[in-house]
């Protein structure tokens, strides 16, 4: 029997779902929870202070998509919880779980309001960005509501969850016994639900009926670690697969049946495919909806489903089969009934014409790559970048017209090394995200691609690497605009642009002076020995690269996106 | 040159010759070797009564024909959009994935040469082009 704090209760069942890190910002009501991690760092958790909330949940979110495991963020009650608001609902509409926690006023203050300082109604504030949020109103409640907390995060379609912590029982103590601290396996699900063997039958069925069959992997394939079993299956059914923006990395963007997102080869394979297997994604808007003129025609394409949560089955496009279930588990059913009902199968011949229309595609943005012109073009800036890291390095998106040329080039070979928030598009995620990135994987090398505006938005963090040493490296592709944006208005609005161009920050020397390494670049033969002084200058590093403003704002399919976006406004 | 109404007979032989004449065209289209058939979907309200169809060859451009024959590339559209893909208002591709350009026909094909589409939207573009009704006032050339 052990006398807690509200604070150590809920640090000890953290440490129990082998929690690692705390990000945040620190405030009097959190008190209780800093203390205690502060206390219980031995046992391997740690708190990561940032300069602002909003990073403290990015960085929760990517800790997530990396790791696999809830990240946790915290903010103190008021200002500290409102911070936190653009990282939650990112991760929401990514379906991230991440534990979102907030202190409160005193109990007594809260619900309904008492008037005090800071205090705001966070309950209402999460209810729309989390899956589920909950008052720990009581001590005695603090580890049946945080053991529900990751149940929820983590079960069905996952996403946040949101405990709002009020200080009094955050600072009270009470008599625990240890055994009252449960393992994750005593109250939520270890493994993910089978998929009905019915249902597993009729998809094996369609599969090896198949002569053009395409496997469309989303972010539930990552999130489930599937990605073994995608490449087992492709490869014996000699099946195309098309991975989703999120999912980018599930199998080496170079394997012979990987065909990048959106680009005209997957569009090619999307159209032709005579049975979809699509797992853990809901064809949403960057998948042209599962609709055409993107997939086939109804009728004559038969897509089977597979997601963990019921309600994303045909939500956006009709299916022949819709399974319930996680996708490694259903994954491992499939492979086992498909090896028994055929033999290996050769790659078909859409394989071929597919690859074929995605090199063609490519073959012009290889040359803007190579190209020597000044200011530099936005393509060389990411093919230099792409060639100079090792395979293995975790990339991080974070931008509007920049994110749209680095489809073309920034190759993608591992899983769970490419980080976009491609769904939400929040600028300012690349630092926080690298940061996170940087910690679980210290081993590797992380650097974010930036826009110059998404670079702004949460540029303090770059404190946050120097104080915990965390070497990322930000490249910035600066044209002094809000591109995507400008672009927008240059096309509808008759050329006609308001608030989207800007002074010209030296970016770098922002960056120096907060004792990272920084430098600009003008030329596009500075960039290669730029980005190795950068790493062996064993710091967080901003490389501030000048690109040609002209071609910045034109990245060829923007017109594709904006008609996506757009789609049924009269313009 | 004289204007010539888009898609006659006339404008046909013409558009057939300066396809054949484009050595970039036939460049970006070596390999693509397949027929299409355009087909124009009246618009009455606008004062285009009659529904068209022309077929041809590519790149080779050798024949062109204004009947309902089996080709593998079928486009299908109202005038309004041939139009605004004629005046540059649109782009080919993006007339397809905006779904207003109906192609039934291999898509992974018709991706692979879109860079030979495009330039033979520009050559189709250098022929003097008179458009019928409400679409008169966008004749170019």
């Amino acid at each position: 029997m052990s006398r807690l704090t509200g604070g150590e209760v809920l640090v000890r069942c953290l440490l129990k779902e082998g929690v690692k890190y705390v990000f945040g910002v620190p405030g009097a009501q959190l008190l209780p929870i800093t203390d205690a991690i502060f206390k219980n760092r031995d046992q391997g958790i740690d708190f990561i202070c940032n300069r602002h909330e909003q990073a403290s949940a990015h960085m929760a979110d990517a800790w997530t998509r990396i790791t696999g495991q809830s990240g946790v963020c915290i903010g103190t009650v008021g200002p500290g919880a409102a911070d936190l608001v653009p990282g939650v609902a990112t991760a929401y509409v990514e379906s991230i779980p991440i534990i979102v926690l907030t202190a409160q006023t005193q109990s007594w203050r809260a619900y309904p309001s008492h008037g005090s300082t800071q205090e705001c109604n966070q309950l209402g504030l999460f209810s729309t960005i989390t899956k589920w949020n909950a008052v720990v109103n009581s001590w005695d409640r603090i580890g049946e509501l945080v053991r529900q907390a990751f149940r929820i995060a983590l079960s069905g379609r996952p996403g946040p969850v949101h405990l709002d912590l009020p200080a009094d029982v955050l600072f009270q103590t009470g008599e625990i016994e240890e055994s009252a601290f449960l393992e994750p396996y005593q109250y939520r699900a270890i493994e993910g639900p089978s998929g009905n063997p019915a249902s597993v039958e009729k998809a094996v069925e369609l599969l090896i009926s198949a002569q053009k069959p395409l496997i469309h992997a989303g972010g539930g394939v990552l999130r489930s670690g599937a990605w073994n079993e995608v490449r087992e299956l492709a490869e014996y059914l000699g099946a195309l697969v098309t991975p989703t923006v999120g999912a980018r990395g599930v199998l080496p963007d170079d394997h012979p049946l990987v065909l990048k997102p959106s680009g005209y080869g997957a569009i090619g394979a999307q159209c032709e495919a005579d049975v979809v297997l699509a797992i853990g994604t809901r064809f949403g808007e960057l998948d042209g909806w599962g609709q055409p003129p993107f997939w086939g025609e109804k009728g004559t394409q038969k897509i089977v489903q597979i997601d963990c949560a019921a309600e994303m089955i045909g939500v956006n496009t009709p299916v022949e089969v819709g399974i319930v279930g996680d996708a490694h588990t259903v994954l491992r059913q499939i492979i086992g009934l498909v090896k028994q009902a055929t033999a290996p199968r050769e790659a078909s011949q859409l394989v071929t014409e597919c690859r074929a229309t995605q090199q063609s595609w490519l073959s012009e943005f290889e040359e803007l790559g190579r190209s020597n012109a000044e200011p530099i073009h936005p393509l060389r800036l990411i093919k230099e970048t792409r060639d100079f890291f090792p395979k293995d390095s975790i990339i991080c998106i974070d931008g509007g017209n920049i994110a749209v040329w680095a489809t073309y080039l920034m190759h993608v070979y591992e899983p769970r090394t490419f980080l976009w928030a491609g769904d939400m598009g929040h600028l300012g995620v690349g630092l926080p995200y690298a940061l996170a990135a940087k910690l679980a994987c210290p081993e590797k090398k992380v650097f974010v691609i930036h826009g110059d505006g998404s670079f702004m938005f949460m540029n303090q963090e770059l404190e946050t690497a120097i104080r915990h040493k965390l070497q990322v490296i930000d490249i910035i592709a600066n044209d002094q605009a809000y591109g995507m944006i400008k672009q927008g208005q240059i096309v509808a609005c008759e050329g006609r642009v308001i608030g989207v161009d800007f002074h010209d920050t030296r970016c770098d020397k922002m960056a120096e002076s907060i004792g990272c390494y920084g430098e600009r670049i003008e030329k596009p033969k500075q960039i290669r020995p730029a980005l190795q002084r950068a790493m062996d200058s064993g710091l967080p590093a901003v490389l501030d690269v000048l690109v040609d403003k002209e071609a910045a704002l034109n990245p060829p399919d923007f017109a594709t996106v904006v008609d996506l976006w757009l789609q049924g406004c009269e313009i | 040159m004289a204007r010539l109404e888009f898609l006659n007979e006339q404008y046909m032989q013409e558009a057939l010759k300066r396809t054949r004449e484009n050595s970039e065209y036939q460049e970006a289209s070596k390999g693509f070797d397949d027929t299409l058939a355009f087909v124009v979907e009246a618009e009455p309200d606008k004062g285009v009564n009659e529904r068209k169809i022309v077929g041809t060859i590519l790149p080779q451009a050798t024949e062109y024909w204004m009947d309902d024959r089996p080709v593998t590339f079928t486009f299908l559209a109202p005038y309004s959009v041939y139009v605004d893909i004629m005046t540059g208002k649109l782009d080919a591709v993006r007339a397809i994935t905006k779904g207003v350009l109906k192609l039934k026909g291999p898509m992974p094909k018709i991706l692979r040469y879109v860079k030979g589409t495009n330039l033979w939207i520009d050559t189709l573009r250098t022929i003097p082009t008179e458009f019928e009704g409400d679409f008169a006032s966008r004749s170019f050339g």
